[in-house]
């Protein structure tokens, strides 16, 4: 049918959409927590617990000390997530990592996946 | 919470890891870029603090190593927390209330002595004491000396004892401002 010079173009990929068609448990799980708004309660509850224990005090003032060595000017965001992200992972306290782990796994089995 | 099958199991437990994980990462970004936006625009008040204290507990330390020899037997050079020397008679020059002269301070508590206290001459000046008030109150001198000072005309005229004894709270302003 489209026979026409002007209206030529090369087929649409379907192969390629048709792997992107298909979501994986991952992103279906993240769309469905974003979707039920238990994302966001998840980042506050983790947010507030950080806060309580001293944790993200603990990550500022590693942030701070580094500014100091490096000089406020020289140092981006992306050094600084760098500076803290092995400690920050590794100095959670394992109630509130349980805690958590918990209630997505309750939110797992309540969504039936 | 019993499930179904061990896989179910297993799967949940990575896809709840890897979802905390995700977590904690955009927290970790939230909270790099809070200090590196407070840094950057200088609103942590403490932040020169800590620098201006380190720098001055590191000068302070390094004079006190300096003068720690000199500290007992030449008091001239002694120098105190605030980095000041106090040499050994206090130099502020003063009026005195009494008579109107310029006294050192380091010479102010003999001066009244003699001025306003014990001796012959001072009851001789108590008669001239109402031209000594006139000029102070046009001098404009600070209000407490003042008021003890007529405090002290009138006390002068009762007894010895009387007057030594606000010749004695004379004294003991005449230190203060001397500090």
């Amino acid at each position: 049918m489209s026979l026409r010079n002007s209206v030529n173009r090369p087929p649409t990929p379907d192969a390629v959409e048709d792997q992107e068609k298909e979501p994986t448990l991952q992103e279906i799980i993240n769309i469905k927590m974003i979707e039920s708004g238990e994302k966001e309660k998840l980042m506050e509850l983790l947010r507030e617990r950080l806060v309580e224990c001293g944790w993200k005090d603990e990550m500022k003032a590693l942030c701070r000390a580094y500014i100091k060595k490096k000089g406020t000017n020289n140092v981006t965001v992306d050094d600084l997530v760098h500076v803290i992200t092995p400690k920050g992972r590794a100095s959670i306290p394992d109630s509130i990592k349980t805690e958590l782990l918990l209630r997505i796994r309750a939110f797992l089995a309540s969504a039936a996946l | 919470m019993s499930l179904p099958n061990d896989d179910n199991m297993s799967a949940h437990s990575q896809l709840s890891s890897h979802f905390f994980e995700d977590l904690l990462d955009s927290i970790i970004v939230d909270v790099a870029s809070e200090c590196h936006r407070v840094a950057r625009l200088g609103l942590d008040r403490n932040f020169e603090e800590e620098e201006e204290e380190l720098r001055l507990s590191a000068q302070a330390r390094a004079r006190v190593a300096d003068s720690s020899n000199n500290g007992e037997t030449n008091s001239k050079y002694v120098v105190d927390i605030f980095g000041q020397t106090h040499p050994a008679v206090a130099n502020e020059i003063f009026e005195c209330m009494n008579c109107g002269r310029s006294i050192v301070a380091g010479r102010f508590a003999p001066h009244l002595e003699k001025c306003m206290g014990k001796g012959r001459k001072a009851r001789l000046k108590v008669t001239r004491s109402a031209t000594a008030a006139q000029n102070r109150y046009t001098r404009g001198s600070p209000g407490s000396s003042y008021s003890s000072y007529s405090n002290s005309t009138g006390m002068n005229r009762l007894s010895n004892g009387a007057s030594s004894g606000v010749a004695g709270e004379e004294y003991s302003n005449g230190s203060f401002e001397e500090l």
